[in-house]
């Protein structure tokens, strides 16, 4: 994207015109362009008047219910003076889960790990879809165990779902046909708890050449949380700088 | 002697953060009312929450305003308004104020939220259907409400400034939440003229408003 095209996306964006992947793509491009970021600070503060211009007062017993919550919700540390990748302050602060590469077969109860986005760290074993015969065969266990159930994500990115099984206690993420990432970007899966608590990163992946995913998560229960995949830039990211272009329901 | 400022009717935000104000305020009643959050916002930073309430006053007919335009749903932008002040509060520490003012970050991240529960909604729904069913806009008049009514005044001022072509563009990509694509498809005009429309409304506002940054 050229300088113009990039500035008349920036109107867009102040105004919430772009799709989740344009602001995807947009935050990427400028990254490193304090500018350009300005010129955007600059675009939501005129933006902000049509917020302005319709201003209500809400039901009174509105304001005794935030005050409630607030008092029991913790703050954020501040953060040092790095610059935090998204644009916006507007991004929920994330717990990542740690990854425990190599360790197969470890066994997380279920129970467990619905609590892990609050706080903690969790060891999800990671095995990259066939890098061996053990992966192969859970994933291959997954799919075809006769308990398996499945979840659906929707949004512009179609043909991913998340299939999982208690008796092989792992769960799949898994797909068809689904679109590749623009140049070096990958997706990330996230798990969000829920509205306000904290997203937390699963996985990484990208779909193969034929448009197929096969990602086993072992000791993961999808159950009662939202999962959402985002697109990254190349690398991946800790938080997630774009809205979920996929996830469920 | 200072005279108080108490012939201007003071809006329902108590005043808490700064220690007192001229009745200057109400000519430039922005930049003062900024000034002000922003001195709230270093206090509810450090957990105070007298400060965070005047922050809650201050800024909640806009983000409530904003939620309701978008979403339409009482119900429903009160939740959005609840989550948006939760969050002021989880993330006051980070507010960076050169990135603009405390009522533009609220807006921006109400009408965010907004904007995604309305899309995540009309995905789930019938994609194909959205065009044809695009609301009537809600009534651009909600019950005066007395209060600010002075600023919803003068935004309406600024906004009158907008041609009618740059006004409607601006007016589906913010208050119906429709992507430029859609837009374009709604007014049967070309995607170049969406963007233009609403790359020159923005630039029209923010000379009416003064906005400088």
């Amino acid at each position: 994207m050229n300088d113009d095209e990039l500035r008349e996306m920036l109107a867009l964006e102040a105004v919430g015109a772009l799709t989740d992947t344009e602001r995807a793509e947009l935050d990427a491009a400028i990254e490193a362009r304090p500018d350009l970021r300005a010129e955007l600070d600059s675009f939501r503060g005129a933006a902000a008047v049509m917020a302005e211009a319709v201003s209500e007062e809400p039901p009174p017993a509105l304001r005794a219910r935030v005050l409630e919550t607030i008092a029991a919700t913790p703050q954020e540390p501040a953060l040092p003076s790095l610059e935090t990748p998204d644009a916006g302050p507007d991004v929920a602060p994330v717990v990542p889960i740690t990854a425990a590469r190599g360790r197969r077969h470890q066994w997380l109860r279920w129970g467990g790990i619905a609590a892990a986005a609050a706080a903690v760290a969790v060891a999800v074993v990671v095995v990259s879809p066939f890098g061996s015969d053990d992966a192969g065969d859970h994933l291959a266990e997954v799919l075809d165990a006769p308990d398996r159930q499945v979840i659906e994500l929707t949004g512009e990115l179609t043909g991913l779902r998340l299939v999982f099984s208690d008796a092989v206690g792992a769960t799949v993420l898994d797909g068809e046909g689904v679109q590749p990432p623009e140049g070096d970007d990958v997706y990330e899966l996230w798990r969000i708890a829920d509205q306000a608590a904290p997203e937390a990163m699963i996985r990484e992946f990208r779909p193969e050449d034929d448009g197929s995913v096969a990602e086993l998560m072992e000791g993961v229960d999808p159950r009662d949380d939202v999962w959402a995949v985002t697109q990254e830039p190349a690398g991946g990211s800790d938080e997630p700088t774009s809205d979920p272009i996929a996830a469920t329901a | 002697m200072l005279a108080a400022p108490t012939v201007f009717a003071l809006p329902s935000g108590s005043w808490v953060c700064a220690p007192w104000r001229f009745p200057v305020w109400q000519i430039e009643g922005r930049v003062e009312d900024d000034l002000d959050l922003e001195t709230c916002i270093g206090r509810v930073a450090a957990g105070d929450q007298g400060a965070f309430a005047a922050i809650y006053d201050q800024l909640v007919p806009s983000v409530y305003g904003v939620a309701r335009r978008v979403l339409r749903d009482p119900a429903q932008a009160e939740e959005v308004t609840q989550e948006v002040f939760t969050e002021i509060w989880r993330q006051a520490t980070r507010f960076d104020a050169g990135r603009g003012s405390v009522r533009t970050w609220a807006v921006t991240i109400a009408h965010r939220r907004a904007v995604d529960r309305v899309r995540s909604e009309q995905a789930r729904r019938d994609r194909q259907a959205r065009q044809a069913t695009l609301d009537p806009p809600a009534d651009a008049t909600p019950e005066d409400t007395a209060l600010d009514s002075e600023d919803r005044e003068r935004a309406r001022a600024a906004m009158a400034e907008l041609s009618a072509a740059q006004r409607e563009a601006l007016e589906l990509a913010f208050y119906d939440g429709l992507t430029h694509v859609q837009i374009a498809d709604h007014l049967g005009i070309a995607l170049g003229t969406v963007k233009t429309r609403i790359r020159d409304g923005l630039i029209r506002l923010r000379a009416a408003l003064g906005v400088s940054q």
